[in-house]
């Protein structure tokens, strides 16, 4: 299936798991949040 | 392998966007601006416009210039072409498309009776969605933007958790409650009413397993995780998955409707939506399609869908049990190792950025709900820079035109809210502006009449800027994820909705609309 | 009707494909050689919709499922028709490709240059199964070898 054409993640991600993807989430969330804190 | 594609598309995009930002920035589009009305966005058009554009330059040139190697590097930004595609489409629909309809809609009011733009909710999110589809559909998504679409969950997951940031504790603790019972009732009903019905009509197992799931929960994926449980056969998957998808899309352009015809307030509408559409990719749609200037919609829905979310495992051992029971040589299933495999790690993110933003660092605890509410003298009547007093309580043609309109108002607490604006010249409550929002939101008044209620409102709200800008962000990170996920979206399997999962899962689709909008309409109330 | 040394058969396991089967079995001249071309529709390929609530491993255990699913009915098929083609002293090989039906008849044409190419007819409407048609217009202009279309039985 689509899987197939990706050495890494799926058609709908490009992380190799899901909690690596939440990670990352978090982690743009905090950067984001940390940003807003400060600057706006 | 390598990822990155060579291509001069990514750095034509990048081109496109910042010598769109600087014709903005130097007043040339001011005339395009000015007719499109959309002077308010010119900030985000600049900043997103130079950083969006800027990053597809740099990057575009380099992997038009520099050899690819394998590995990390490539890999992450080979998603970068695939990010332009989608803010440039996400662009060119918020900035253009979006008033543009807005326009037309109203040059062609007079001819149709009615403006189809407002109508049917031809926002830029809906449009967006739209995009995404036609895109795959018509075009097919060029292969140098694929990885880039693959980050589309990504930009969702991450508007999520920001949300996060947005909610006070009660308004959690309510919605949390609120949407428990509903979700609970309407999840497990639908899910055992497809069961029992298909058990009558003799369907196979699997096919009524899997469609079960789909129609309860969260529509594909529930039907996606529930499938190897149920051990479906291709052609049942095929059908059941087919109609979801049809029946979602249905959805998410006929909820705004119906929620506006009805005049209905952010938080039923939200509710209602949260419960009633199958596919959960699709509540958000339908949240920013019903309100596309502001998140109080989508707060409420996404709460909706993370209960859902976490009502899915429940579902799915559910589904293993009975499945085990009814079909010899079916596999036992291990509930923990369901339990810990289908928890959504993002659910915890979002209770993150709301523990965080509860120690006050953003805003104090009241500006939680979007804007705070003070309608005392103190901030009614104000000197501006030149020393100027400036007093925002509404004029006495304001006054005038409200009473005339007043009768076009229906329901009791409106009126009631209404009167009490006239009298005191100001909105005295929360309740009193939430409700008026809701007759601002459902056209009931003209446009002059709406104007003044904005007005109004505008008097007693005040925004937090740190909070302001969490809302434009998420707005952004929602319409990118869900341009993405139009993406995903192909008419193929949309046509294999048929059999006898289209027939009952149209008919319980329906029964959960309809039963989720009485009970909504009942129940839920404006204020929380 | 003449019999044909080397026949590709278009199959996937209908009722109209089935009687496909059946003529191509009966047209085959004595010694010749089936060739059975099975496509998987690149409808498939959406069938993963929107989802976005699932973790990798779900999506991952549910695109194995499917695609296990699809392989267990491909091979009881090719059971089912691989007995009955060797039993009448012809030879049997099979191709599964994924895409979209007609395009993968004609390349796997290209490919084997047939004697005839034999396919059931479109399904009937009101009849349930997968929207994915082969429409034989298309297949008439751009196949080099003749085509025998069997109708649906009824």
């Amino acid at each position: 299936m689509a899987e197939e054409k990706f050495d890494r993640g799926t058609a709908l991600t490009i992380f190799g798991t899901d909690r690596h993807e939440d990670l990352v989430a978090l982690a743009v969330s905090l950067v984001i949040a940390l940003l807003v804190y400060l600057y706006v | 392998m390598v990822y990155t594609q060579r291509t001069p598309w990514t750095l034509i995009m990048g081109v496109i966007m910042v010598a769109y930002a600087y014709l903005v920035q130097s007043g040339a589009l001011a005339g395009v601006i000015k007719y499109l009305g959309t002077d308010r966005l010119t900030g985000e058009m600049l900043t997103l416009g130079y950083t969006f554009g800027g990053i597809a330059v740099l990057i575009g040139l380099w992997q038009l210039v520099a050899k690819t190697a394998e590995g990390h590097i490539d890999y992450y930004l080979s998603t970068i072409g695939g990010v332009t595609f989608i803010m440039l489409i996400a662009f060119i629909v918020k900035w253009g498309l979006d008033p543009q309809m807005a326009q037309w809609g109203r040059a062609a009011q007079p001819a149709l009776g009615f403006n189809f733009a407002s109508v049917m909710n031809l926002n830029y999110v809906v449009m967006g969605i739209v995009a995404g589809i036609v895109i795959v559909n018509v075009f097919k998504v060029p292969g140098w933007a694929e990885n880039g679409v693959r980050l589309s969950r990504l930009g969702l997951k991450t508007g999520v958790i920001l949300l996060g940031a947005l909610y006070s504790f009660a308004e959690l603790q309510q919605l949390g409650k609120l949407s428990v019972v509903l979700i609970g009732v309407f999840v497990l009903g639908s899910v055992g009413l497809v069961l029992w019905w298909g058990a009558r009509r003799n369907l196979p197992n699997s096919m009524t397993g899997v469609l079960s799931a789909g129609v309860g929960v969260c529509g594909v994926s529930a039907a996606v995780a529930a499938a190897p449980v149920v051990q479906a056969k291709s052609t049942e998957i095929a059908y059941t998955i087919g109609t979801i998808l049809l029946f979602g899309v249905i959805c998410m352009f006929l909820f705004p409707i119906v929620g506006k015809a009805l005049g209905m307030g952010y938080i039923t509408f939200g509710a209602w939506a949260g419960t009633g559409i199958l596919n959960s990719a699709q509540v958000a749609g339908a949240a920013l399609a019903f309100q596309p200037t502001g998140i109080e919609t989508l707060k409420v829905a996404e709460i909706f869908n993370i209960t859902r979310v976490l009502f899915l495992p429940i579902i799915v051992i559910w589904l293993a049990i009975w499945y085990v029971k009814r079909e010899v040589g079916a596999k036992k299933v291990d509930v923990g190792q369901v339990l810990i495999s289908k928890f959504p790690v993002f659910v915890l993110g979002f209770i993150i950025l709301f523990l965080l933003s509860s120690t006050g660092i953003f805003a104090p605890a009241r500006h939680y709900q979007g804007a705070y509410f003070d309608n005392s003298d103190k901030v009614m009547v104000k000197k501006d820079r030149s020393g100027k007093e400036v007093n925002n309580h509404l004029k006495d043609p304001d006054l005038q035109l409200l009473q005339k309109e007043g009768e076009k108002v229906k329901r009791d607490d409106q009126k009631a809210a209404l009167q009490r604006l006239i009298e005191n010249k100001k909105l005295m409550s929360i309740e009193d502006d939430d409700t008026l929002r809701g007759v601002v939101n459902a056209k009931i008044l003209s446009k002059e009449g709406n104007a003044v209620l904005a007005k109004a409102h505008r008097a007693v709200r005040h925004t937090a800027a740190k909070i302001a800008m969490f809302r434009d962000l998420i707005a952004w990170f929602f319409t990118f994820g869900l341009v993405g996920l139009g993406m995903q979206i192909t008419m193929a399997s949309i046509r294999q909705a048929g059999g006898q999962p289209l027939v009952i899962g149209g008919i319980v689709g329906l029964i959960k609309a309809v039963g989720s909008l009485i009970v909504v309409m009942l129940l839920v109330h404006e204020t929380i | 009707m003449p019999a044909f040394a080397h026949i590709l058969l278009a199959s996937h396991d209908t009722p109209g494909a089935r009687a496909a089967e059946r003529t191509a079995l009966e047209h085959c001249s004595a010694g010749g050689r089936i060739s059975h071309l099975i496509v998987v529709p690149d409808l498939w390929r959406g069938m993963m919709g929107d989802d976005w609530l699932n973790n990798a491993a779900t999506r991952d255990a549910y695109g194995k499922y499917v695609e296990n699913q699809l392989q267990r009915e491909i091979q009881s098929h090719i059971d089912r028709l691989r007995p009955a083609v060797l039993a009448r002293g012809f030879a049997y090989e099979f191709k599964v490709l994924l895409g979209k039906p007609a395009e993968c008849l004609l390349a796997h044409s290209r490919e084997l240059a047939p004697a005839l190419v034999v396919i059931g007819a479109p399904r009937p409407r009101g009849l349930l199964g997968l929207r994915s048609r082969m429409h034989p217009e298309r297949l008439v202009a751009a196949l080099t070898a003749p085509l025998l279309v069997i109708p649906y039985p009824r």
